[in-house]
Order: structure tokens, then sequence, then C-alpha cells
């Protein structure tokens, strides 16, 4: 293949790919749901600080049917978007094992105690 | 540059009901310094999502915006040399906003959905894809060299079969054409290049950021394809202990060790050591010759943070000390079997110092001065068969530089004076090759941001070079971002070099060839008898997207890169199979490469990443007329999964890494006036390459790795020609497109304080 014919296949595929990829451009901006049948549930779950939202966050993350987590340090809510066989009680239960208490689930005492002093929120830790 | 990161988002702070009903939102931005004061922020953009409608904060940091119909909820937050943050508000609301200044928190980072660990950023007007230590924790990585192993920008090869030196290629070219630098000073240059890669430790490696194109003119002319920039761990780094330990098949034992402590608030320290041994002789070929060199090395460094944030003066002083001993050619048992014996001794010393001094203007933020000092003595020697080559550099780099802002900070700027001293003295077989490079400079870039959407940096350096004259080096670069997911970039600019073409091709001399340097009857007066400097344009396009797919996000790039020489030295093999001639170009010389890259998380935790490299580089040699590169492959392929089973890394979970790489067919110079046991076809074969690892985190402080490279033992055959014979005039083991050892496990740990 002579190198002018590499060249034009080559522009027209980067052109195709503009093209591919400024079409959708209004219809993700990142922040709507991407399915239909997801379910957003939440789940009050006690904390103080970043170290807790990402602790809370990323275990949330980790049990089965779970798309995405986020946690608001200062309402304590725990917000889950996932899709039909996320379990609100199974998370309660992961968290519990993280050591954080939830309205649905008592904190594993020896994982409490296991947590970073400025993150045991019964112990007198303020939220920072 | 330092790198500051915003790792805190937002606190939101509901004001009484009174004030829920005016259709402004106000508050106030902050930046959390290290020690964890606060201080307001001025000239922070703040601006609303949708309509890009915008504000500025004032010196206390307080901001007032307007809220129409058309503004969205979404109000962002930018501030050069910090992550955008963008916040949900509700018109009324009080907002108080945090950016905390980081030094690199490893794991840390607090966001809900997870970090890639390669990045390719948005802001930055260069295309710049960071590699950040995650990534570097998938494969092996004992130093420098190896840390491309899950990257498809940057490729990593051998240069011969002895001598154990490696070169890179970026963009078609080898990386003597793109600056490699460490914390944005002199790095891998000079005579360092066959062997400097190895002399930085993976473990001291704490992000690595390669930016394709011209670069900025701040650090110099010498960026022709593009820049890789190592940052080391630092004294103010999150982790206080970092052990790791490094055993392969091949008997290669490495220990690594970072610490660091704080002196007092103001200065912070660290200490890096690192030492290799490679003790036993392989040779799994049976061609006689080892199949790597033996030896060991030691490098070690330390480094120094000061920082008072009342006065605004802030220093680093880093002093590393690399000793690198090796030995190859015919293993000892070997040596019976042949005429006489093939020894390779190679020696390499080395002192680095650098240092960076810098002031903030307290009041303003956006102006500062900074300089950057470095000092490097290099001594090498390599005894390679007959051959003898000696080399000392002598190094000194100045950079003084002063940043500020014309009229607002949408028109900023920075420039400034460089001066750069290089003594080489070489000698290679009894002839001698010395000279000095002094070169005084001043630079000048322009940086235009109208909005978040554009931004313009138009720089230019001059440099008077004392033998080459002035040196005049435009670079341009625009970005474009139609929205918050998608960025256009254009590079373009000029990079120069002087060719040191002893070191460069320091592994051609494990063969029978005879070396012809320029022309000896020159009468230039220019080193090596009377090559010219090395002159390239280089100009780039690339388009970044990134998307997001049932909440897991994912990102395409594609990038094309045109470099285009006018002066270069060129390195002909093809002549004859007995000889090696450096010579001036006198025709053409170019290189075309078009990449695509595709990342995403595919099912939650597994990591994909698929890239596809095109590549036609061309050299017009004197007597055979245009030609391919020598193994320079023509196409490239890349895949790698990484699965990690727990996102909540506070606890034990495992982390796997496969990678797949295909290597194409590359030119193999001409041995077709060889008798026909020693020629070689005209093409390689395209290949396979395969690695996997897979790594046991137990809890934050400790893990163990195993990892197989080359799973699928491929070796390229035959390695060294006429290997039985090295005096005879057809030995030549520089004719490498392939791996020499084959499969080869390795495991290791690394135990953290954080």
């Amino acid at each position: 293949m002579k190198s002018s014919n590499v060249f034009i296949t080559l522009f027209s595929f980067m052109l195709l790919m503009v093209a591919g990829c400024a079409s959708p451009v209004t219809a993700q901006s990142g922040i709507k749901p991407d399915k239909k049948s997801d379910v957003t549930v939440s789940l009050k779950v006690y904390g103080v600080c970043g170290q807790c939202k990402e602790r809370i966050e990323s275990t949330a993350l980790d049990v089965k049917g779970v798309k995405k987590a986020e946690w608001d340090n200062q309402s304590d809510v725990l917000v889950l978007t996932g899709n039909s066989r996320m379990d609100r009680q199974k998370v309660a239960q992961a968290l519990s094992k993280a050591g954080h208490k939830s309205e649905l689930s008592a904190a594993d005492p020896k994982s409490y105690g296991n947590l970073p002093a400025c993150c045991q929120y019964d112990s007198g830790a303020e939220k920072h | 540059m330092r790198q500051i990161w915003i790792v805190l988002a937002a606190l939101l702070i509901y004001m009484d009901s009174a004030t829920s009903q005016s259709i402004s939102v106000k508050g106030v931005v902050m930046e959390q310094k290290v020690d964890g004061s606060l201080r307001p922020m001025e000239f922070v953009n703040v601006f609303w999502m949708k309509s890009t409608r915008n504000t500025m904060t004032d010196s206390t940091g307080y901001f007032f915006i307007a809220h129409g119909p058309d503004d969205g909820d979404h109000l962002i937050f930018r501030f050069l040399g910090y992550d955008p943050d963008t916040v949900k508000v509700k018109p009324g609301q009080y907002i108080s906003v945090v950016f905390k200044e980081q030094s690199s928190q490893l794991g840390e980072v607090v966001v809900a959905h997870r970090k890639r660990a390669t990045e390719i950023s948005f802001l930055n007007p260069l295309q710049v894809q960071n590699i950040s230590s995650d990534e570097l924790f998938k494969a092996a990585c004992c130093n420098l060299s190896e840390s491309f192993t899950t990257n498809a920008t940057v490729d990593v090869s051998f240069t011969d079969a002895i001598t154990g030196a490696k070169e890179i290629q970026m963009l078609g070219l080898s990386g003597k054409y793109s600056l490699i630098s460490q914390e944005q000073m002199p790095g891998v240059r000079g005579i360092a290049i066959p062997y400097g890669m190895l002399y930085t430790p993976g473990p001291w490696i704490e992000s690595i950021q390669i930016s394709k194109g011209s670069g900025s003119v701040l650090q110099g002319y010498e960026s022709m394809t593009g820049q890789i920039n190592v940052e080391l761990k630092k004294p103010i780094s999150d982790e206080k202990l970092h052990i790791n330990g490094f055993f392969s098949e091949a008997y290669r034992s490495e220990l690594n060790v970072f610490t660091r402590m704080d002196v007092n608030k103001k200065l912070k320290t660290a200490l890096m050591g690192h030492v290799s041994l490679y003790p036993e002789q392989h040779d799994r070929n049976e061609d006689t010759f080892m199949d790597m060199p033996t030896g060991s090395l030691l490098t070690l460094a330390n480094r120094w943070n000061y920082r008072s944030l009342n006065s605004g003066m802030e220093g680093q002083l880093l002093v590393q000390y690399t000793r690198d001993r090796k030995e190859a050619g015919i293993t000892s048992h070997g040596s019976g079997d042949h005429q006489s014996a093939y020894n390779v001794g190679i020696d390499g010393d080395r002192i680095q110092a650098n240092a960076k001094v810098g002031y903030l203007f307290p009041e303003k933020r956006y102006n500062s001065i900074g300089t950057q000092w470095s000092f490097t003595r290099h001594t090498q020697t390599a005894n390679i068969g007959h051959h003898l080559y000696e080399a000392a550099q002598t190094s000194f780099y100045g950079n003084w530089i002063y940043q500020s802002i014309i009229s607002d900070t949408r028109h900023q700027y920075l420039t400034g004076l460089s001066f750069r001293y290089d003594e080489y003295d070489e000698t290679l077989d009894q002839q001698p090759f010395a000279f000095e490079e002094a070169v005084p400079g001043a630079f000048f870039e322009y940086t235009y941001k109208p909005d978040e959407l554009f931004t313009l940096v138009a720089g230019i350096r001059a440099d008077k070079h004392n033998l080459y004259g002035w040196l005049i080096n435009p670079r341009l670069h625009l970005r474009y971002a139609p929205d918050e997911s998608m960025v256009f970039r254009l590079s373009g600019g000029r990079g120069m070099r002087t060719p040191l073409p002893v070191a460069e091709h320091l592994g051609w001399l494990a063969s029978s060839r005879t070396w012809r340097i320029g022309q000896p009857d020159d009468s230039s007066k220019l080193p090596y008898n009377g090559l010219r400097m090395e002159k390239a344009w280089n100009a780039g396009a690339s388009i970044t997207k990134e998307f997001t797919m049932d909440y897991r996000s994912g990102i395409l790039s594609v990038d094309f890169f045109h470099t285009r020489f006018t002066d270069r030295a060129v390195a002909d093999l093809d002549l004859s199979p007995q000889q090696l001639w450096i010579y001036n170009l006198d025709g053409t010389s170019f290189a075309h490469t078009f990449q695509a890259e595709l990342q995403y998380e595919l099912l939650k935790r597994l990591d994909a990443k698929v890239a596809y490299k095109w590549q036609d580089t061309r050299i017009e040699y004197r007597e055979l007329g245009e030609r391919q590169q020598i193994f320079t492959p023509r196409s490239r392929f890349f895949a790698n999964l990484s699965y990690v089973s727990s996102l909540a890394t506070y606890k034990g979970h495992w982390r796997i890494s496969l990678t797949a790489h295909h290597t194409g067919e590359q030119r193999i110079p001409d041995t077709d006036t060889n008798p026909l046991s020693f020629q070689l076809p005209s093409l390689s074969p395209g290949y396979w390459l395969y690695n996997g690892q897979l790594t046991r985190v137990f809890n934050k402080k400790f893990e163990l790795y195993f990892g197989i490279e080359n799973i699928g033992n491929f070796k390229q055959s035959p390695v060294i020609l006429d290997a039985l014979h090295p005096q005879s005039p057809y030995f030549d083991s520089g004719l490498i497109w392939g791996p020499i050892f084959g499969r080869e496990w390795y495991t290791g740990f690394r135990y953290m304080l954080h």
C-alpha cells in the first residue's frame, strides 16, 4: 500500500471516529441514569469524614448489583443506584463488617474498634 | 510544576429559609494547605456547567453568581493547577468549596467512582497521559525501562543481544528524540542514553507523565517527539515507608527502600535506596553467549523539601548516586569452544544533584518565580570484545522562570532564561571525541484561556549554541473542548539535539562492524567529524472522548503525529553487514504515527484497555535511497485486562492483570552479502507477547505479587550471527527484533506504612 493511500484511509478513519464521538455528546453528560430499569435507594450510614466516605462508598460498591454509591458527610445519607439485584440489607451488612452503623444494622464491634480514631462516629469524633 | 489535585469536595451549608428565596448562589472558595490551614483562593473561575456563565472569586475567596433558567444546577470551580470541582447546588444556597493541596495520596482520592490507573488529562493543552503507581503495580516494573509494559505509547526493546542496553521508542522514533526528564529537570540524556533508563528504580516512581508532541519551551529545545517525565516519591508523600523485594527466575534479586521524615514543620527529607544483583549466567539458546549481563546496580538518593507557608518560599534538593557494574559475553563454561574469548565489561558511575527554588507571591497566586539547577557527572567505560569505549560527561543546567498574568488570568505568560553546559570526553578505540557545549537561552510562553473550553499556548525559545549558533524553536498548542467530555488538541513545533553517535549506538559495538563516524576529512570542526545537530518539526492532532455507560466510565483517544527531520545523524547498517556509517542526512526522513486507544471498565472492577498503533518511519539512506527505518514495527496492537476483587482498599483483596502485545513486522538491515548461513530475511515475523501478574493485598501494609513475562515463551532466533566465531567478519549481535530470554517468572513483596 502506498503511503498516500494509507494516509487517506487513516484520515477517513479519524473523521469517522470524530463524527461517531460527536453525535452522542449531548446525551451523555455523565449524570443521567444509564438504564431505565435501575433503581435508586438511600440508606442512613453513620460516619464522620472523607476517609469514612471512601470506605462507605467503596464497600457499598463492592456489593452485588450496586453500580453507584454516594455518601453525604453532612446528612449521613448513602444514595445507591443499581439494578434489581441490589439489596439494601446486604449493603448494610457489608458496611457493618467495615465498621459502619446504618439504619438497618449495627456495626460489627471489632471492625468499629479497628477504625481510625478520627472515624469513630460513636466516640465523639466530630464531623470534619 | 507541582502536582496539585483536589481531594476534598464540597461542604454544603444550608442557609435559613429566608435566603432560599433568592435566585443567586454565593459562597467562598478556600484552599487547604498541607498543614491543614485554610486560605481564601482568589481568581477561581466559577461557572454554570450548562450555560458556562461565569464569575471569579475575589481576594477573600468570595463569589456571587446569578442563576438563570438556562443555567442548570451544576456549578464548576476551576483553578489553574487543580482538578476542577463540580457541585450540585440549589439557588439561594451558600457554598463553601475546599481545594486541598495534595502530594500523591495513593488510594485516598475521595470519589464515588473508580479512578483509572492511566488517565489522559482533559484540561492540559498538551496531550498528557498520566501513569499512576497503581498502573506500575500491574507489572514487574523494576525500573523505568520496564514501566511501559502496560502502556501502548512507549515501546521498549534491547539494542543488542549482549550488553543489556535498552532503547525506547515513541512516535516511531528512538527515545533520544523525546525529552526524558525527572521532575521536569534533565533526566536520561547524553552518555546516559544506553543505560540511564535502568537507573530509576520502579518503586521510587510516584507517577510518569507521557506527553506526545513538541512540548513546552520551558524545558529546553531537546524534545522533538514528546516528553516522558518521571515524578519520584517525595518527602511530602503519603507513604512513610516502602520496602520492596523482588526475585526472578533468572535469580535477579532486588531490594528497594523509601523512607521519609519531617525534620520540622518546614523541612522534610526522604531517603531512597536500591540494590539489584544479577549473579547467575544464563545461556538458554546455547549460543555460548550470556542471554543477559550479570552484575550489580546500586543507587541511592536523598532528597529534601523546604516550604515556608508564611514567606512563600519553596525549595527542593535531590542528590542521587548510581554505581553500575555489568559483565557479559561468553559464559565461563562456554569459552573453551572458542578460538578466543569474547568478554564484555561495562561500568557506569553517576552522581546527579537537582535543586529547585521557588517563590510564590502570597497575595497573588498567579505570580511566581522559580529556579531550577542541575549538576551531573557521569563516567562510563565499556569493554565490548576488542572495542574499548570510555566516556565522561559533566553537565550543568540552570533555568530561571517568571510566571505572571497580563491584565487578568485569561492571559498568562511565563518567561525566563536558561543556561546549559555539557562537557563530553569520549574515546572509542583510541579515537578521541571531546567537545563542550555552552548554551545560554531565553524563552517566552503565552497562554490564552478565555474560558474553560479553549486554550492556546504559544511559545518560543532562542538559544545561542557555542558550536551550532542560534537555535530558534517555536511551539504551539491548541486545545478545544466542545463540552465536558471531549477534547480536541493540535500541536506543532520544532526540536533539536546534539547527536552522541557512540553512546546512542553503544550496543552495536558488539559486532564485527567497522565504525565510520561523519566524514574524517570534514573541515567544519563540529563534533564527530562534522555531524550536524539533529533538527525536526513535529505536528499532531488528537481527540479524547470520555464517556459513561452503565455508571462505568471509559475513554477513547485517537491521535496522529508527524515528525519531519531537516537534519539527522543517520546510522546506516544497510551499507554492508560489516560496516556502520553514521552520517548527516542528505535527503528526507520522517515518521507518521497513528494511535487509537480505548479504555473502559467492562464489568464492575474489570478494566479493559485496547490500543492499536500504526507507524511509518522512513530514512533516505545515502546509497540505498528511501527505506523503512530498521527495527520499527509498522503496527502494534495492545490489550490489557485488569481485575481487582474489591474496591475497598482497606481490606485484603486480589489484583490480576493480563497483557497481550502484538509487534508487527520490522525491517532488518541487509545481510545479503553474507554467506547464506549468516543471512537474515529482510523482515522479522510479527509476534505476540503475553504477560500476567497476580497480586494478593493482605491489608494496607502488605502485599505479595507473582507474575510471568512472555508466557508464550517466544524467542527470536537466531539471536547472534556467527556466535561461535566472535572474530569472524559476520559476527553481529545487534540485529535484535524480539525477546532473547523467553518466559520468566518473578515474585516480590511490598511493605508500606502510611
